[in-house]
């Protein structure tokens, strides 16, 4: 019985998520969706702050969005990722297994992406937009 | 993940208006479209430093886009492709151009009487890409994406399963003729069921709209006797059966008896049951180990409700070695080679089995004469060739069903069915202005030998059949060595001429 009762225990601490479960998808809200355009600048990703992502403007959004969705892959709260509906350029590649990409998801299972019908304008048409 | 758009500053092609054409000199005069298209060689100065055409002694630059100026010229080619009237003359492309040309505007190249003053040349450095790119996925949904342009395809999927692609859109941007300078849809290494393209939209690409192939393990027979076989790879998971990959004959199941492989020495199985005297004949030389796995009854690939158009070459949609696959509802229009097609070609690409293709309508398709290939039978064709690029003789492939299509326009067969066993053509398919080429082969045949004295009279059926058994509907056929046909087709056919 103390044996069951252990490995329940241990299941549980150490289930996917489980670490992150208190951790807010959005610092101080209750909300799953993490909006790129307007919950970036809450959070840190790899101990560095990234400005909101504003449609329209001609700077280079490929580092940010990459950084909004490394930190909602690695934050199980959250449960969607979106931004706001307008233009985003891309010129800045990440190398992922020997190819170049402007964007790169990986992992994120139960991790839905809605960009609301953005429209993404990368530099070269020779490297990937978007790499899974 | 849904509901975004795709597009690049730097296209991938470029486009030119024709304003002369010489067959005498063998040349083009071209300038670039509405004077906002770049010339060849400003499309190539850009493209040869991100890889496509880059010399191999370039520095790798790939990262570095803004050092392009500073690369080398070296000698390349590009594809180039005509049109007229805002639509491809996907009929007789494409044309290799070696570049960098000597001068801006004249573009050496045989305009074979196909190029006109006043058409639109299309000059398309393809390399790179996809525009998007997934890898050892599961169950992932693409929805409502729409991709103007890529280096390479618009998406390929490799050693995925469970992937749905609902509501794609690739297409030309706005003031465009060309969208990818390669394919759609990808489905490359498809390691299990599920896959779905669906409701999507696939028009100006420049290789096969939708297409793909299964992960099948497969190990090639090097010896065998009745009790064991020598395999030049690990086998797949048993039970298996065999498939002769020079003449097509099968050994095992499904659906008959399947083998089981159980190790006995490096690279030797022991095969229970054991094989026959003759069995062995038919498995060696050329042999090749399939999984009946294979053949599971899970739909493995849906491709439904699809609107495919205006394609620059190759096929609408095209699946290798694949079972478990429905193509129905779709609408294909304008297309070089086969609007459907389904290969068989061991080891890589194993049988077919278990196939519908229903309810689709074709429109001009398979309508290149700038040579016929392989994949450029008939509008609607499931074929297979043999490892060293023979016909076969044999029916590795199995259960496939084609009913209620609508083909109108074809410049050779309707329908093709080739080494299937078990089936049905059914009565409702319609076949109308087929064999417009009048057994013509084109420009420079490039057939299978052993098919090519064939093909003359084949091409001028409704619906013809090679080396099948047992398919309902399709009474008329050939093999190798030849067969007398023997009674009309049942088909009910209303030719134009």
């Amino acid at each position: 019985m103390r044996f069951q009762l252990t490995v329940v225990v241990l299941a549980l601490v150490l289930a996917p998520g489980f670490a992150h479960a208190a951790a807010p998808c959005i610092p101080g809200s209750q909300s799953t969706v993490f909006n790129a355009s307007h919950d970036l600048d809450k959070v840190s990703v790899n101990g560095r702050r990234y400005a909101n992502l504003q449609p329209n403007e001609s700077s280079d959004s490929a580092p940010g969005l990459n950084a909004a969705t490394a930190y909602v892959v690695g934050n199980h709260a959250c449960r969607q990722l979106t931004l706001d509906s307008g233009s985003y350029d891309f010129r800045t590649l990440t190398q992922i297994g020997g190819r170049e990409t402007y964007l790169l998801v990986s992992g994120g299972n139960n991790l839905s992406i809605d960009f609301r019908n953005a429209r993404f304008l990368f530099k070269e048409s020779y490297f990937s937009a978007l790499t899974v | 993940m849904s509901a975004f758009s795709i597009d690049y500053v730097h296209l991938p092609f470029t486009e030119l208006a024709v304003t002369k054409v010489s067959e005498q000199h063998q040349l083009i005069l071209a300038e670039p479209l509405n004077g906002s298209w770049p010339n060849p060689g400003q499309l190539y100065k850009h493209q040869s430093g991100l890889g496509p055409v880059a010399c191999p002694s370039a520095p790798d630059t790939k990262t570095q886009s803004s050092s392009v100026r500073s690369l080398p010229l070296c000698p390349a080619e590009v594809a180039g492709f005509d049109t007229r009237g805002g639509l491809p003359l996907y009929g007789d492309t494409n044309w290799q151009i070696a570049l960098p040309l000597p001068e801006p505007h004249r573009i050496p190249l045989d305009p074979e009487h196909v190029i006109a003053a006043g058409d639109v040349f299309i000059v398309a450095a393809r390399g790179g890409g996809p525009a998007i790119y997934a890898k050892n996925d599961r169950a992932d949904t693409f929805k409502d994406i729409t991709i103007f342009t890529s280096g390479g395809p618009a998406i390929e999927s490799w050693y995925s399963q469970g992937m749905a692609f609902i509501g794609i859109t690739i297409e030309p941007g706005s003031g465009r003729l060309v969208s990818t300078v390669a394919g759609g849809i990808q489905l490359d290494n498809m390691t299990g069921p599920g896959n779905r393209v669906q409701n999507s939209l696939i028009e100006g690409v420049q290789d096969d709209s939708i297409a793909g192939y299964p992960d099948i393990g497969s190990g090639s027979v090097t010896t065998a006797s009745t009790a064991t076989v020598t395999l030049a790879s690990p086998p797949p998971e048993s039970p298996v059966f065999f498939v002769n990959s020079l003449t097509g004959q099968v050994v095992g199941g499904p659906p008959g008896q399947g083998h089981a492989l159980f190790a006995a020495g490096s690279q030797t199985y022991e095969i229970v049951p054991h094989l026959s005297a003759g069995q062995v004949g038919q498995v060696v030389p050329g042999g090749v180990v399939y999984s009946t796995a294979q053949f599971a009854p899970a739909d493995n690939v849906v491709v439904a409700h699809n609107r495919i158009a205006n394609s620059y070459l190759a096929r609408g949609i095209a699946f290798s070695g694949v079972a478990g696959i429905e193509i129905t509802g779709n609408t294909i229009t304008n297309t070089q080679q086969a609007g459907i097609f389904l290969g068989t070609a061991p080891p890589q690409y194993g049988p077919v089995n278990g196939a519908l293709i229903a309810d689709n309508t074709l429109t001009a398709t398979n309508m290149g004469m700038s040579g016929v290939g392989t994949d450029m039978l008939s509008a609607i064709e499931v074929m297979a060739f043999g490892s060293n690029g023979n016909v076969f003789g044999g029916q590795p492939s199995r259960k496939l069903f084609i009913n209620r299509n609508t083909i109108t326009t074809t410049e050779r067969t309707g329908i093709w069915v080739g080494n299937v066993a078990d089936g049905e053509i059914d009565s409702a398919n319609v076949i109308r202005d087929y064999a417009l080429s009048h057994g013509n082969l084109g420009l420079t045949p490039h057939l299978n030998d052993r098919l090519e004295p064939y093909a003359p009279i084949a091409f001028k059926r409704a619906v013809f059949g090679w080396c099948t058994r047992n398919i309902s509907g399709l009474t008329l056929g050939f093999c190798h060595p030849p067969t007398t046909p023997r009674s009309p087709s049942k088909m009910p056919l209303s030719p134009s001429r």
